[in-house]
């Protein structure tokens, strides 16, 4: 048993979800709907492969990040800025980073397989709980996280507490992903050596569906993205042993995120675990004309 | 240090449609510009792809999928309901048109067995939208998120039954369902996957709807749920219900299209994502082209049609980087469509102080 989730623990791909749910939590908690997450990883993984072949292992996962947060940006300042709808800007700039991300790895390879990094197990399992203490900390620590979480919950009386929403809501995201960048540079880089076209596509709504079954907290994400890590490496192997279809085990995640929420709901567990509430809201401050 | 504030306005219904199609002007010479930028390809045979885009008879297939979904979805949006899992519903919709053809002795009888197959194609799309919408409406959970992880589930379950139980006789081991009896088929144009029949049903269902949303007591107060939700009940209309009213009939309408689907084009039921291949995406991003007004959405499909065909033109070249283009193409037009309702529905104003 502990030899199992040992295993799962410093399985690279584990890593890089964990990296992703917790970028998302940080995101989702200041109240923003963040469907471009899926974009941004795809986009994320194809830098990472490209610039690591040309400008080694340490500048690749700079350039990862800085990408990763240039276009977080952009959305951020979309929904923030120019107040458009969450759900729409993000379903619409994914379909653009997913163009843009297989236009960078088709144009810019050098080759198509990249030499993988070795990272030593215990580094990885380390990397994964630091950042889901550093979250944890962050949100429920820090004065930070308190602005992060009350825009996630109300932003107009936050506004009035003087927090200042839009900074806020781009610090989280910068906060965010960081975390999300440092996930797709190991999913490029230590997890797959290679790309091809929309590698990563799909995980970045997986990502936002673990967040959406840990409620929104970092500590419990880190167990739930364990047993899903799980269930999906072993997926040919419960084939096997139990019969179970593997379309079924995929499906799985989907299926119990929505039944912890409605059991989370359903109960007084959701005074303990609130969801942010005015997730999506397109939150406009009046503002007196000059 | 000057001071930059953003500020609310309202613009003549005549202005913020001619922005909405100087944007889609733009659109098109963005496309053409990138095409020949990303291929090689001179402007004039890009220009000439896309020309031929608007002009080939096949645009009338992706209408008949887009349009039915796109109306529903409007419905659904001008009651700020958040239905993102269309492509879920069409899926669904496409299982369901599929039993009814394949495993029920409705399957063999002409005009009976499409129509009983769209029926119950709607019903199956109706229903995977409900307990998003019930748990919406008990539970307060957001919407936008449980429809979109119900995408992934129908999915799933559509390739489950075509690699397990419904997985065809003879297929030679593909996943793939047996094809359905003739009888269950719409009769298509010969030479091209789209039937006439589909695409009239297409537009009246798009023209009953402007009626519905413009003319019918029901139709308005589930306009006016998205922006004034307290005053719709004063009118002593139960928001709830209003809500349920355009969850369903968006849910209803991407299962007929699914349905569409499997009776005109494909003939069987193949796997999920194949089946869906992003129409459900696509029509949430068309139906705010066509600013959620059933009307319009005629015409924006047309356009969103036409921009799918170019990119299958552009895959001629390198299947690869063609498919690359065309997201590229149709990302940064949604974006710029975005910015215009931003241009239209606020003003900068900048202060030195």
């Amino acid at each position: 048993m502990l030899v199992e989730v040992l295993k799962i623990a410093t399985d690279p791909l584990v890593v890089a979800l964990v990296l992703w749910v917790l970028g998302n939590i940080v995101v989702e908690r200041s109240g923003v709907i963040n469907l471009a997450l899926d974009g941004i990883i795809t986009i994320g993984i194809a830098v990472a492969f490209v610039s690591t072949q040309y400008f080694g292992y340490f500048i690749g996962l700079l350039i990862t990040i800085v990408t990763s947060l240039a276009f977080a940006t952009m959305f951020m300042i979309f929904i923030n800025i120019m107040h458009t709808y969450h759900v729409l800007t993000g379903l619409a700039l994914n379909i653009l980073f997913y163009g843009l991300s297989a236009l960078i790895g088709l144009r810019l390879q050098k080759s198509p397989v990249l030499a993988t990094l070795t990272l030593s197990p215990v580094l990885l399992a380390l990397v994964s709980i630091l950042a889901v203490l550093f979250t944890w900390f962050i949100l429920y620590k820090t004065s930070i996280g308190i602005a992060i979480r009350a825009c996630g919950f109300n932003p107009r009386a936050s506004e009035h507490l003087g927090i200042k929403v839009w900074r806020t809501r781009f610090l989280a995201s910068t906060i965010g992903y960081t975390l999300a960048g440092i996930g797709s540079y190991i999913y490029a880089t230590v997890y797959r050596g290679g790309w091809v076209q929309y590698t990563g596509r799909g995980y970045g709504f997986l990502a936002i569906t673990l967040a959406m079954a840990s409620t929104w907290h970092p500590l419990l994400s880190y167990p739930i993205s364990l047993v899903f890590g799980y269930l999906y490496t072993s997926i040919y192997a419960l084939q096997l042993l139990h019969g179970i279809h593997p379309e079924i085990v995929n499906a799985i995640p989907y299926v119990a995120s929505i039944a912890i929420v409605t059991i989370v709901y359903s109960t007084p567990l959701h005074k303990k675990l609130a969801a942010p509430r005015a997730l999506g809201e397109v939150y406009f401050k009046e503002e007196r004309a000059a | 240090m000057p001071k930059v504030a953003i500020v609310k306005r309202e613009l003549s219904k005549t202005v913020a449609t001619v922005a909405k199609v100087l944007v889609i002007l733009l659109g098109l010479l963005i496309a053409i510009a990138l095409t020949s930028i990303i291929t090689g390809a001179s402007m004039e045979l890009a220009g000439i792809t896309l020309l031929q885009g608007f002009l080939n008879l096949n645009v009338f297939v992706y209408i008949s999928t887009l349009l039915p979904i796109a109306v529903g979805l409007s419905t659904a949006f001008s009651a700020s309901a958040w239905n993102l899992g269309a492509e879920g519903q069409l899926v669904i919709g496409a299982v369901g048109a599929t039993f009814i053809a394949l495993y029920t002795p409705f399957g063999r009888q002409e005009v009976v067995a499409p129509l009983m197959a769209l029926l119950f194609a709607s019903f199956l799309g109706a229903l995977w939208a409900l307990p998003a919408a019930l748990l919406k409406m008990t539970r307060g959970i957001n919407e936008a998120l449980t429809t979109l992880l119900m995408n992934f589930i129908a999915y799933h379950m559509t390739n489950y039954l075509v690699k397990g139980p419904w997985r065809g006789r003879a297929v030679y081991g593909y996943p793939t369902t047996d094809m359905i009896p003739v009888q269950a088929r719409i009769p298509t144009v010969p030479g091209y996957s789209f039937s006439w029949y589909v695409v009239v049903i297409c537009v009246v269902i798009a023209l009953l709807m402007q009626l519905f949303l413009y003319r019918t007591k029901v139709g308005i107060a589930l306009r006016a749920l998205g922006s004034s939700p307290r005053f719709v009940e004063l009118a002593g209309i139960s928001s709830k219900r209003l809500f349920l009213i355009a969850f369903l009939l968006s849910g209803a309408l991407a299962g007929f299209a699914g349905g569409v689907k499997v009776l005109v084009y494909h003939g069987k039921l193949v796997e999920g994502p194949i089946v869906g291949s992003g129409y459900g995406f696509t029509a949430i991003m068309l139906s705010w082209l066509g600013g959620l007004n059933p009307l319009l959405l005629i015409p924006a499909s047309y356009y969103t049609a036409a921009l799918y065909i170019l990119s299958f033109g552009l895959q001629i070249g390198s299947a690869a980087v063609g498919d690359a283009l065309a997201n590229a193409i149709v990302g940064s037009l949604l974006a710029f469509i975005l910015l215009a309702d931003f241009l239209t529905k606020y003003r900068l104003v900048i202060r030195w102080s």
